[in-house]
């Protein structure tokens, strides 16, 4: 008997890896590794030829033979696409999955391949849903050049951004800074009439890589999702927080199913180790945002193991600058609360200032609208407080995909749908849509890859 | 009567009910804010073919024994009711699904159930997205009262935030309808769709206490906005592939000494399907968005059977043309399993079952030398391409 370890480098992401003997048959259960737990081992194994299939939260799965032989055998993993990207900037997109290795085309202004995706897992599944649809090709494809501008809400004199936006041929991409305070940003990528993609930008700690898909972005006919064939919300954008802890609990919180989710919180043996959801709940003060992603991903799949408590405190410390933590809040109470007319008030009221900010992740927003018709808003109808503002529902209606942040068709951050705002802030580039690919407006310096 | 089926067991055991609306005879014709619903034989044939499966081959295979099994069935020329062929041999006549009848067999379905049964819910035929409420599934009887029509609707989304409130811990939900808006269901303001069973503030909390956590799978036809369809005579698309999936290919988990479906090998099969089993020239129809989901942090198992699902293989070549005139042989080692030969009647789309849980090794020889490709077979499906020669 053996043992067999497995190891993956964090940049993979959450992969849960069997190992199968002749036949199909397990042997040494299910692991699951994640950047908290880069290693996993099958023990008392018997020598032998095995196959180790690793499967991403999009169901993408590898398999690799293994054989396994003397005292141990080790076994480094790597996906197909695990050498760097053409792109140097997407590389780590590319390792976790993201976006394919090698892109459609590498030159500026030309169209891409039949069958070329800018983009892999869910998101490359959808564009290719809503793109194969022949209507949707033809109007995202034989369209002419169409003007683009880049903007940031709110403006600000110093940059959110590390340094400036990157432009490939598929990707635009950009590089939020490690956020200094605790305030919502929204990125736009608007036409020349003022609509476009928005996505929402929460403040990270240690900064976030978005990626906005050219593609996706071409794709504005499928904005309404009623009248899109294959229902399916357009990938506009991906998005990879830069802590990889985070990033694993946000590519998870968007899967289907997920065998083993159980590990990707309380796995490893050793504490400093461990990803432990519940532990960035505790430090909601210290980082907002990671809690309110944990609190969403245990929400989801062990809702029982928070205290509700710790909820409350967190939807009072988000409130100000988002809606994240008070609809997890109504969310609970719905489920844990008591059953009395103080707590239907109380859902009430939190349902209602919820729809009144922003919304920073995309499974918010959908609970949002449920929870708010469980209580009779209706779905079309503003918020109580009379404000001039579009109801929660109306996102839903326009939404876009940008990898679990909440993300839009519309024309500024509080302003889903075809109808442009006025008073944005300036524009932080211009840019270019030929065929289905970015152009940049202007010659880059030092920025092409 | 709607019970098909009943057999007791002690410990927990599998409840079904169906229902399946192939006619809407009071809804015909549209009148101000509710589109006309045109017959959907599919429908009728999707429930009946789940039930006799459910109730035969099906029976020894659930994860607990079989105990009841409800069906609702009205079809285009049966609308009051139709007569279900019992494996038996006899003849049963079900009621239509009407609310009041839908109503009644949701009682029967959960009455004196436990902790440790399992309830699956299959629903076939029109389904609305109503802007103010969410997925709707629509009753037989649906139409009857023009001015105020949503009442026999049932609003899904409510009815699973229910049923999470009831003591099985193990359900499955299956929705094959539409979810797609037709115009005069968008100008409805205020709409009271039946949820069936009514979701209440701390109810989850509560039943969690008593009877532990819950694992509630959900299975769409249909992704909001996207319509769902079926065939004159036959299963509609979904049920078609949710068949092969139970019957043949979903059988991919190895547990306890069987091969078992769980919602990833649910989800896989269907999602094969179109390439797996469909004629090519069907394949665009069975192309289509679904939605299987959990939360559950351990995915329940549906179904088990001693032997694991076969590893449907399609070989292709980059580009299409190149196959057919190439030799293709394909080996499990040293041996031959499959071979195709040049030929103008040679598939460019060669598609065939491996036994699973191997390596194989494609080989294409056009001109002098052969083009090697390996592939593991995991089921239920695997592509091989030969990719484009370099030039």
């Amino acid at each position: 008997m053996t043992d067999l370890v497995v190891e993956a480098t964090e940049t993979l992401g959450p992969l849960s890896v069997q190992l199968l003997a002749a036949g199909g048959h397990p042997v040494g259960g299910r692991h699951m590794l994640s950047s908290s737990m880069q290693a996993a081992t099958f023990s008392d194994v018997e020598p032998g030829d095995y196959v180790l299939v690793a499967t991403r939260p999009t169901g993408e799965a590898l398999t690799r033979p293994v054989r396994i032989a003397g005292e141990r055998t080790r076994l480094a993993l790597t996906f197909p696409t695990g050498q760097r990207s053409q792109h140097e900037f997407l590389t780590e997109a590319a390792w976790r999955g993201l976006v394919p290795t090698v892109p459609g085309n590498t030159t500026f202004g030309l169209p891409l391949p039949a069958g070329a995706l800018p983009a892999t897992g869910s998101a490359g599944l959808a564009l290719n849903a809503i793109l194969s649809s022949k209507r949707r090709f033809r109007s995202a494809s034989v369209s002419a050049d169409k003007a683009l501008t880049l903007y940031i809400w709110p403006g600000s004199e110093t940059s959110p951004l590390l340094f400036p936006p990157r432009i490939s041929a598929d990707y635009l991409q950009l590089s939020f800074s490690p956020a200094r305070a605790w305030g919502v940003r929204a990125v736009g990528l608007l036409n020349a009439e003022g609509t476009g993609p928005i996505v929402m930008i929460p403040p990270f700690v240690d900064g976030l890589e978005l990626f906005f898909i050219a593609r996706g972005a071409a794709t504005d006919s499928g904005a309404q999702r009623v009248s899109n064939p294959s229902a399916a919300r357009v990938p506009v954008a991906i998005a990879k927080p830069c802590d990889a802890k985070l990033a694993d609990l946000l590519s998870a919180l968007g899967a289907a199913i997920l065998p083993g989710a159980a590990d990707l919180w309380v796995k490893g043996d050793d504490p400093s180790q461990s990803a432990r959801a519940l532990d960035y709940l505790l430090n909601k003060a210290e980082d907002p945002i990671a809690a309110t992603i944990a609190g969403l991903f245990l929400a989801r799949f062990q809702p029982k193991l928070v205290p509700l408590e710790w909820v409350r405190r967190l939807a009072e410390i988000t409130a100000p600058f988002m809606a994240d933590g008070t609809v997890l809040l109504a969310r609970y109470l719905l489920r844990y609360g008591e059953a009395n007319s103080a707590a239907m008030h109380e859902i009430k009221i939190l349902l209602d200032r919820a729809g009144r900010t922003s919304c920073v992740f995309s499974s918010t927003r959908a609970q949002l609208v449920q929870a708010r018709r469980l209580h009779g808003f209706s779905h079309s109808s503003p918020s109580e407080a009379g404000e001039r503002r579009p109801s929660p529902g109306s996102y839903l209606d326009v939404s876009a995909d940008a990898g679990g942040l909440e993300a839009f068709w519309g024309g500024g951050p509080e302003s889903p749908g075809r109808t442009a705002k006025k008073g944005r802030p300036k524009g932080t580039l211009k840019l270019l849509l030929r065929n289905g690919t970015f152009v940049p407006a202007e010659p880059q310096v030092g920025t092409r890859q | 009567m709607t019970r098909i089926f009943e057999q007791p067991a002690s410990g927990g055991g599998v409840r079904i009910l169906i229902a399946g609306v192939g006619s809407y005879p009071q809804a015909r014709r549209a009148v101000d804010s509710v589109p006309a619903l045109p017959d959907i034989s599919s429908a009728a044939e999707s429930a009946m073919s789940l039930a006799r499966l459910a109730i035969s081959s099906w029976a020894e295979r659930f994860s607990k024994p079989l105990v009841s099994v409800d069906l609702l069935v009205n079809a285009p020329d049966t609308p009051t009711g139709s007569l279900f062929n019992h494996p038996r041999g006899e003849q049963i006549r079900v009621e239509a699904p009407t609310l009041t009848a839908l109503k009644a067999a949701r009682t029967d379905w959960l009455a004196q159930t436990t902790r440790d049964d399992v309830v699956i819910f299959y629903c076939c035929g029109h389904g609305i997205w109503l802007p103010s409420r969410g997925r709707t599934f629509l009753a037989a009887d649906f139409g009857e009262d023009d001015e105020d029509p949503w009442t026999r609707a049932i609003w899904l989304d409510g009815f699973a935030l229910g049923l999470a409130e009831k003591p099985p811990r193990t359900q499955w939900l299956i929705f094959d309808c539409c979810a797609n808006t037709p115009t005069q269901a968008m100008l409805n303001l205020a709409t009271n769709p039946a949820a069936l069973l009514s979701p209440q503030i701390g109810g989850r909390g509560r039943t969690e206490a008593t009877h532990g956590t819950l694992s509630q799978v959900i299975l769409a036809s249909a992704t909001v906005g996207a319509q769902a369809f079926g065939r004159a005579g036959r299963p509609s698309r979904f049920a078609e592939a949710l068949i092969d999936a139970c019957e043949i290919s979903g059988y991919q988990t190895e547990y306890d000494g069987y091969w078992w479906i769980d919602p990833g090998s649910l989800d896989k099969s269907i999602g094969s399907f179109a390439q797996r089993v469909a004629d090519p020239s069907d394949e665009p129809y069975y192309t289509f968005p679904r939605v299987i989901t959990t939360d559950a942090a351990d995915p329940p198992l549906l179904m088990k059977r001693e032997q694991p699902s076969m590893c449907t293989v399609m070989v292709m070549s980059e580009p299409l043309s190149r196959l057919p005139r190439g030799e293709l042989v394909i080996r499990c080692g040293e041996e031959i399993v499959a071979q195709q030969s040049a030929g103008l009647w040679a598939h460019a789309r060669f598609r065939h079952d491996l036994a699973p849980w191997r390596y194989y090794q494609f080989q294409l020889k056009v001109d002098e030398s052969p083009v090697l490709v390996d592939k593991f077979a995991m089921p239920p499906f695997v592509k091989a391409i030969f990719p484009k020669e370099a030039t």
